[in-house]
């Protein structure tokens, strides 16, 4: 068996350690005799919306959203669509989530627009507001999903999307309904930056579970030792609990 | 005003005194607090007599060991120093290290011609310039650092742009080959010194992940890098605009490297040339002792001088400071950032010893280390896979950190043990210390309030200074 990721913009959308996201696919799924192909998808590129199993965009400087914005609608936005649509399975963090919606309203300048994936717009509220920041706690499907979010913008779902999750501690979509994040099909946006898989083995399997089904219809995952990952998991909601 | 002068100097005298005796971690920045709250003209009859005027040295990494090689330099130049201590750079811990070196009265006693020589947080720096009103600002190089606190490099270089522009020091020192830096250059109004590599044998031929610099600060087209030395520093050139590296006044080559303990540098000094041999490795100390080695040259400093000052500099704790238990020894290196990081770890694999590296890392997340931890993930450890013996992890991200090797395949493979996960320092250090054989060298790799941790584990042993006397 084998599946290809697709490491969107890995030099622009490479701020906040998305790396480790790619890592541990990779690695999760070769540990379990499951061959894996990483494919950057740069800048001015087309893609197959057949070519992938599991596309990876993350979060990047301001000045590169505009750029890659203006790229994600303009030269990747129609087989992005397709591919959602076909089930292939789509982890967006941070700049990338916001691109994913409707639109994202910079606190200066014009709205830049989104591909309407997600049934959400988000809005920075200005400078004087200050920045979601810190470390989150997230309920899904009845277990903890752990990361950190850093971001300006405000996100706010209509109610054709589904939110990731529930949470628990930290702001999430706007600080305000308790919403995480966005789902539509298999496609995950979130404000969970970085490293957010090997902390998440069960989320991480759960995406490469998805994606096999896709693609070879019977998908079991043999178990891994997970014991480093959830003692990792298990500190960050300590040092979430604790505040400092 | 007599009477009320010397009560807030005394108070704030008394108050490091104080929080010293109670261990409070030497209350390096609380005397400063006192004064910044009562008594801002201080400041301007502390500036009147610093007559060799205030030196600021601002940038990600390299402040403490660029300011303490420009301090030897300046030393033996027939000044007099007043410098802030290791990581208290807000605007209070420079008026901390001013209070101490005050009578009662509020005046600076000193021997020489005084010089202010103090290291700014990057993210404080466009304050300080405005109530300091420095003589010579010197720009090391930004690396993505604790995103969570500074935001993103490019804004940081937008903001320092900005504050310089608008309150220009007489002469601005910065690193040619950082590309945000060197744009900086562009529109400043007053004298420029620009420091630079030509060459190292640690060369590389393209940029490794975290760097920060892709694009063009003039036309955002891509950079294209003919070299790179350390992270993003190095020769670039936009082929869109054509604009590049500008020729440095200050221009080293890096002739040997051996190991952690020694760099033998070539420096082109106004025409002058001449070798110095520094007693720390690594190509970021080379930068740094170009940076002081570009101050001097603001200065007008001697080059016999120059090289005096750069041979006999010691680095403070954490920065590959050697400490001897017994046959084994601990040299420890801070971590801040995935450029740091990176750079650590290639200077341990060409320590020029046989036999794998033993590891003791320890990751922290509080406000001082960014608690955002993400940035490991963003550190390239797979050049560590099959060269590493004993592996501890410590801090309170230790079980992250391990985490961190085992998808780098370094630690948790079929023929190399699981790491040992002890998130108490003490305890880590032991056990550390206790596997080792003697003759053989453990690494100590801290983040920032984990090297303070550190410190004061081993000053308690009689092991090393504690850190307000490093």
């Amino acid at each position: 068996m084998e599946l290809r990721i697709g490491y969107f913009y890995p030099d622009e959308l490479n701020l906040y350690a998305d790396r480790g996201n790619v890592i541990c696919l990779t690695r999760r799924c070769r540990w379990r005799g499951i061959d894996v192909r990483v494919v950057p998808v740069e800048l001015r590129e087309q893609f197959d919306p057949d070519e992938f199993d599991i596309l990876i965009l993350g979060g990047g400087q301001d000045r590169d959203q505009r750029v890659v914005a203006d790229d994600l609608v303009e030269v990747k936005g129609e087989a992005l669509r397709a591919a959602v649509e076909s089930g292939v399975v789509v982890l967006a963090a941070c700049a990338a989530y916001q691109l994913l919606g409707h639109y994202y309203q910079p606190a200066e300048g014009d709205r830049i627009r989104g591909l309407g994936i997600f049934d959400a717009y988000t809005v920075h509220p200005g400078p004087a507001e200050p920045r979601c920041i810190g470390n989150i706690v997230v309920e899904w499907q009845g277990r903890t999903l752990v990361g950190f979010e850093n971001h300006g913008g405000r996100t706010v779902l209509g109610p054709g999307a589904t939110p990731l999750g529930r949470v628990v501690i930290g702001f999430g979509n706007n600080g305000q309904d308790g919403t995480e994040g966005a789902v539509y099909k298999s496609a995950f946006g979130t404000y969970m930056h970085g490293s957010l898989l090997p902390k998440n083995p069960h989320f991480a399997d759960h995406l490469i579970w998805l994606a096999l089904k896709r693609r070879y219809t019977d998908a079991t995952l043999a178990p891994l030792d997970d014991r480093l990952e959830l003692a990792a998991h298990q500190a960050a909601i300590q040092r979430a609990r604790a505040g400092d | 005003m007599g009477l009320n002068r010397i009560s807030v100097i005394g108070a704030a005298k008394a108050l490091r005194e104080t929080a010293r005796l109670l261990r409070l971690g030497g209350g390096t920045a609380l005397p400063g607090l006192v004064v910044e709250a009562v008594v801002p003209e201080y400041l301007d009859e502390w500036t009147q007599q610093l007559t060799g005027g205030i030196i600021l040295v601002s940038g990600t990494n390299g402040k403490t060991t660029t300011v303490r090689m420009t301090a030897e330099i300046l030393l033996r130049a027939g000044y007099e120093p007043v410098s802030n201590r290791t990581g208290s750079n807000l605007l209070r811990g420079i008026l901390s290290a001013l209070v101490e070196r005050s009578d009662w009265h509020g005046r600076l006693v000193l021997g020489a011609r005084g010089v202010g020589l103090f290291e700014v947080d990057e993210g404080t720096l466009p304050q300080v310039l405005g109530r300091l009103r420095p003589h010579v600002v010197v720009l090391t190089n930004l690396f993505r650092d604790q995103l969570d606190r500074y935001g993103e490099v490019e804004a940081l270089a937008r903001a320092w742009r900005r504050v310089l522009t608008e309150t220009p020091p007489e002469v601005l020192v910065v690193n040619a080959d950082d590309p945000n830096l060197a744009a900086i250059v562009d529109d400043f109004p007053k004298d420029v010194v620009l420091f630079g590599l030509e060459s190292s044998p640690f060369a590389r031929d393209s940029l490794p992940h975290a760097a920060d610099a892709r694009f063009c600060p003039r036309c955002n087209g891509p950079l294209s890098y003919a070299v790179v030395y350390y992270s993003h520093l190095g020769k670039y050139r936009c082929p869109d605009c054509g604009w590049e590296r500008p020729v440095p006044d200050v221009a080293g080559e890096v002739v040997r490297a051996q190991g952690i303990e020694s760099l033998s540098l070539a420096i082109q000094y106004g025409g002058e040339p001449f070798e110095v041999e520094l007693p720390v490795g690594g190509t970021y100390n080379a930068y740094n002792a170009l940076a002081a080695t570009a101050v001097a040259w603001a200065y007008r400093v001697p080059t016999r001088v120059v090289r005096q000052g750069l041979g006999v500099f010691q680095p403070a704790f954490g920065r590959q400071q050697v400490i001897n238990f017994g046959r084994r020894r601990v040299v420890t290196i801070l971590v801040k950032n995935p450029a740091g990081f990176n750079e650590a770890i290639n200077l341990i694999l060409s320590d020029g010893r046989d036999g794998p590296k033993n590891l003791l890392i320890i990751l922290n997340d509080r406000v001082n280390d960014g608690r955002d931890i993400s940035w490991v993930w963003d550190v390239d450890f797979d050049v560590l896979q099959g060269r590493v013996g004993l592996v501890v992890t410590s801090g309170l991200r230790a079980a992250e950190m391990a985490l961190r090797l085992k998808y780098a395949e370094v630690v948790g493979t079929a023929d190399t043990p699981g790491p040992i996960i002890e998130p108490d320092i003490r305890r880590a250090l032991d056990i550390a210390l206790e596997k080792i054989r003697p003759g053989e060298t453990l690494y100590v790799l801290p983040t920032y309030t984990a090297l303070l941790d550190l410190q004061r584990i081993l000053a308690r042993r009689g092991l090393t200074r504690p850190y307000w006397e490093a």
